[in-house]
């Protein structure tokens, strides 16, 4: 999947958060959850915790790194045309930080497409898998190419890297 | 042995009925019992039914009462049925051999299963000698030929008490204690070793180190000089001595009489040299014979650390640096590190770059467990991303599984709480708790709450435009170190501004938990009550110190009373368990306007009311004029709030003679930005009854500049305005100068003060021996040259009894500590940095040493 073909998806979506969440999940009821970790661009981290576990998690550790947990968290079920005939439960949870949003401003408010940053939650029988997306790649796909921007992107990218792996240690 | 179970939720109502009451039969007949040493006031006390020495899940246990006494609620058939484990813990149970102060350091006794109902060191010798495979009989009697006890002395009596009628339990009472110092010194060098193991180590200290000196022992004058024979140390083993924080030591050895003859012992240098804008508000720590220094780095090198010096004569142990993560420019102005915390064989060193690192107290290596996910290296925990402005100020606070109880996210863990600064730059604060063994984050309390928690709707809920969601930036940083009352379980912290600082058009509304105490529940980190000093604050009035906590008799009745002095002047005293005002602050209107406006229109809304105490302010709170570089200043009432710059304020907030109006400039406002009673640590000494808190005298003219547009937090100071101070060297000393001041807690009155000729920024620490401890800055006739000394002060009476001159004028903001060592008493503290040098040349110089003094040999 090219994630360049994502600004022509976002056309057709009311708004960013919901084209997104929409997106992630017509992808997983299409293709399937083992087809979307296998070739999905986004980045992903498996885990034995449920949805909730995870959620709490979130919170807990948001402080961290000052996130504010932005609009509520949205849980629906989904029956995916597998061999098995799973459920599978999916979450978006979004996030902002004041600091990332003022950085990312500084050098190009065009950027700040990329906020809140989303985080889907799908939790199957066998455990979760949380993806998310690397914002400098992201950035990138869309077009920006601003050295700056790139390197303070990774930089938020390399911090909610290891905020992840701490809420799912 | 079957393992007792009960079901959870009948536990609690044990654990707490049990503590302070029950009909104790002190005879030990049935399923009640005496803990000693001497006797043992709040241990630990618990059936170990699987024989790990652990109180477990499912474990019955109590708390021994103020007279050392405690109750099972069950069936004396199931008491009999396990062995009986006392807990003495640091910082909480008290030996009322020496009833001022809890124990700096924890140990463990064990009885027997089915005699003793009596738990002691005695007991815990018959113990290890039937754990070695001995029938108790004959470990009794092994016991008595060893100690030379003759046929009257019963090993599983209590002894305190046996003494009143047969003189022959004086010695055993000595034997006891010596014991219990083997007992401490095995659980504080080795924590983590199992109960066989302690006992095995116990039983060769008794052979190797107190049989040969018995007779000795035995004929010593007094438990406490029996103790000093077997190497007895008393340490100081958190920052603030105690889980109270009332930096009172129970030593005595250097007292009114003798405090003039005290002198330099030795030094430890740091190397770290002269720098301006790297206070040191840290003191070392004493835990048996090594005192621990943090090593607070250099201004422009991101290093710090923590260094192991021998408590006795300042001979380096082992020395420990850590490297920072980058560490922001913003940040470098307010490095003001309290250092470490100690606990379970490991230092716990807080540092710049918002971590948090566990350290082998033995062997100074990196504890690699201690970690935050399975990428880390180990030996640190993140609690806060300095890219969002947050750094840490506060030494962690340690505190054992034991002590929590046993229904939150917390319980059967070990734990260290920290809460994070950095509120200047515009974060959200929080406090946490962390398990001290492995790094994971239990519970936290964020300061500032969000729309949908309590105390949400004390800010706007904005939620579009570049400033929505401000609770986000809303500060109420926790920057010193909380209390921890064992007794209710409580965590007790105060909380720094909001945010921004001085620009409240933002931020409408009382802002909560800034400028607040507040106590949460230490087993889930849940609010249990709080109280807000000052509503939507504009004047950076905020907790600057730590709580304290004490006991007071109020009404005839035993109360635990949290203390805390305010930037405002006034000290609030609280019921610890509920909150309630011991003296009564009542909302009161104030000055509200202003002529603040921010870029999008919004005016500044001052919070109509604030809590006005009844109790006697400590200083001066405005409303009066003064001489200042040949203008008069108009020293406004506390809480009249900032004007915009380059106005003009009239008689809103004026006495008629202000009339008419008169520059924002010239418009100050008493107490200072600085208080009041600022960070400078406070004491407390149970024999006075009195609080001693270190204050400023001095009024700060406040600006508001509301920002145009978000803070970055890595930026600097994100104020919202701006304010100045300072003492000119034409200006008297009586309108910018610094007070020790003795508060009665009971009365809400000063009872005495002690003049500073500068701001005071020196902590206290006071002892059993009715003495106080306060670094000092003296000006002399010449104005650029100030003294600087180590003072001692009668507690009772305020009189100075010493002036120890410290070395190079250097002045000191830190809290002194005081530690026995064989008997001797010393008295350190940490000399370095300086924030008085903020006010310039004229107020002493810096410095990188740690000073010990003692008497003459």
């Amino acid at each position: 999947m090219n994630l360049k073909i994502y600004p022509r998806f976002l056309n057709r979506c009311a708004s960013l958060r919901r084209c997104v969440n929409q997106f992630l999940i017509f992808v997983i009821l299409v293709f399937g959850i083992e087809e979307v970790l296998a070739e999905s661009p986004i980045k992903k981290i498996g885990t034995n915790q449920t949805i909730e576990e995870i959620s709490e998690k979130i919170k807990l550790h948001s402080g961290t790194y000052n996130l504010s947990i932005f609009g509520s968290m949205r849980f629906n079920d989904y029956l995916v045309s597998t061999k098995n005939k799973k459920n599978i439960t999916a979450a978006t949870i979004e996030l902002v930080a004041p600091h990332w949003v003022s950085k990312i401003e500084k050098i190009d408010g065009n950027a700040l497409i990329v906020f809140p940053i989303r985080i889907l939650i799908v939790e199957a029988d066998s455990g979760s898998v949380v993806s998310f997306y690397d914002l400098r790649n992201l950035l990138r796909s869309m077009g920006f190419k601003n050295k700056d921007l790139l390197k303070e992107a990774d930089n938020i990218d390399s911090k909610f890297n290891y905020f992840l792996r701490t809420v799912l240690r | 042995m079957h393992r007792i179970t009960i079901p959870f939720l009948f536990s609690i109502p044990l654990l707490i009925s049990c503590g302070g009451g029950g009909t104790v039969d002190r005879s030990g007949a049935n399923n009640s019992g005496i803990v000693l040493d001497g006797y043992l006031k709040s241990a630990t006390v618990f059936l170990d039914c699987n024989n790990n020495g652990e109180l477990d899940d499912g474990e019955i246990s109590t708390l021994s009462d103020q007279s050392g006494a405690y109750y099972f609620n069950v069936a004396t058939s199931t008491v009999n049925s396990c062995p009986k484990v006392a807990k003495a813990i640091a910082g909480v149970t008290v030996d009322l051999d020496e009833p001022n102060s809890p124990l700096t350091e924890s140990y463990t006794m064990v009885a027997p299963a089915t005699k003793s109902s009596v738990v002691s060191p005695l007991t815990t010798l018959v113990y290890a000698k039937i754990q070695e495979g001995k029938p108790q009989e004959d470990a009794i009697t092994e016991l008595k030929t060893e100690m030379g006890f003759d046929d009257s002395i019963d090993v599983f009596e209590d002894y305190v008490k046996g003494k009143e009628s047969n003189t022959n339990y004086t010695e055993v009472h000595n034997v006891a204690t010596t014991l219990a110092e083997k007992l401490r010194e095995i659980d504080t060098l080795n924590p983590d070793s199992t109960i066989t193991d302690k006992l095995t180590n116990f039983r060769t200290k008794v052979d190797n180190d107190i049989i040969p000196i018995l007779s000795n022992i035995k004929n010593a004058t007094s438990p406490k000089a029996a103790k000093k024979l077997a190497g007895g140390t008393v340490g100081w083993s958190s920052f603030s001595g105690d889980y109270g924080n009332t930096r009172f030591s129970r030593l005595d050895s250097i007292d009114t009489t003798n405090v003039s003859q005290l002198e330099q012992k030795w030094k430890y240098e740091t190397g770290r040299g002269a720098q301006a804008w790297l206070a040191w508000y840290f003191n070392p720590l004493v835990v048996r014979d090594t005192m621990y220094i943090p090593d607070v780095g250099e201004f422009t090198k991101d290093k710090m650390g923590v260094i192991a010096v021998n408590a006795k004569t300042g001979a380096e142990i082992w020395k420990k640096e850590v490297t920072l993560s980058t560490v922001k420019d913003a940040v470098y102005y307010t490095r003001s590190s309290r250092g470490i915390g100690y606990g379970n064989n490991r230092i716990y060193l807080s540092t710049y770059d918002a971590r948090v690192w566990s350290i082998n107290a033995k062997t100074g290596e990196l504890d690699t467990n201690f970690k935050d996910n399975s990428e880390s290296t180990g030996g640190y925990i993140t609690t806060a991303d300095g890219d969002a402005g947050y750094y840490l100020t506060q030494a962690p606070v340690f505190i054992p599984k034991s002590l929590i109880p046993s229904n939150g996210a917390a319980s059967g863990r070990n734990i260290i709480v920290i809460g994070n600064a950095g509120g200047e730059h515009q974060t959200r604060g929080h406090i946490s708790a962390y398990d001290a063994d492995n790094g994971e984050l239990l519970w936290r309390f964020y300061t500032v709450p969000s729309p949908s928690e309590y105390g949400g709707d004390t800010w706007p809920n904005v939620t579009t435009g570049i400033f929505k969601n401000p609770y986000s930036r809303g500060g109420g940083a926790v920057w010193v170190s909380p209390a921890f009352d064992a007794k209710n379980g409580l965590v007790i912290f105060g909380t720094g501004n909001a945010g921004p600082d001085l620009d409240g058009t933002r931020r409408e509304g009382a802002n909560l938990f800034s400028a607040s105490i507040v106590a949460v529940n230490v087993a889930t980190g849940k609010r249990v009550w709080h109280f807000q000093q000052v509503h939507h604050d504009l004047w950076d009035y905020d907790q600057g110190s730590s709580p304290m906590i004490f006991n007071l008799k109020v009404n005839g009745k035993d109360k635990t009373i949290v203390g805390a002095a305010g930037k405002t002047g006034w000290y609030y005293l609280f019921d610890s368990k509920t909150g309630e005002l011991l003296h009564e602050c009542p909302e009161t209107a104030v000055p509200t306007t202003t002529s603040v406006v921010n870029n999008e229109g919004q005016p500044e809304i001052p919070y109509p009311t604030q809590p006005m105490c009844k109790s006697e302010a400590f200083v001066s709170q405005g409303d009066r004029t003064i001489s200042h570089s040949g203008r008069t200043l108009y020293i406004s009432p506390i809480f009249t709030p900032p004007g915009p710059p380059g106005t003009y304020i009239s008689k809103h907030m004026s006495p008629s003679q202000w009339s008419p109006e008169v520059p924002v400039s010239d418009v100050w406002v008493e107490p200072s930005v600085y208080g009041g009673s600022d960070f400078p640590p406070l004491s407390h000494s149970p024999l006075t009854g009195l609080s001693y808190i270190p204050a400023n005298i001095g009024p700060t003219n406040f600006t508001a500049v509301p920002d145009t547009s978000l803070h970055d937090p890595s930026k600097g100071f994100g104020g919202g305005g701006y304010w100045s101070y300072g003492r000119n060297k034409t200006d008297t000393k009586e309108e910018w100068s610094g007070q020790l001041v003795a508060y009665d807690p009971l009365t809400g009155t000063v009872k005495w003060t002690h003049k500073t000729d500068t701001f005071n920024f020196s902590g206290t620490c006071s002892t059993a021996g009715n003495l106080v401890f306060m670094p000092e800055t003296v000006e002399t006739s010449d104005v650029d040259v100030t003294l600087t000394y180590f003072s001692a002060f009668n507690a009772t009476t305020g009189e100075r009894l010493l002036q120890w001159p410290i070395p190079d004028n250097v002045s000191v903001n830190a809290g002194c500590i005081t530690y026995e060592i064989e008997g001797k008493q010393y008295i350190a503290f940490a000399a370095g940095g300086s924030f008085n040098n903020e006010f310039g040349s004229i107020i002493g110089a810096h410095g990188d040493d740690i000073y010990v003094l003692g008497l003459p040999d």
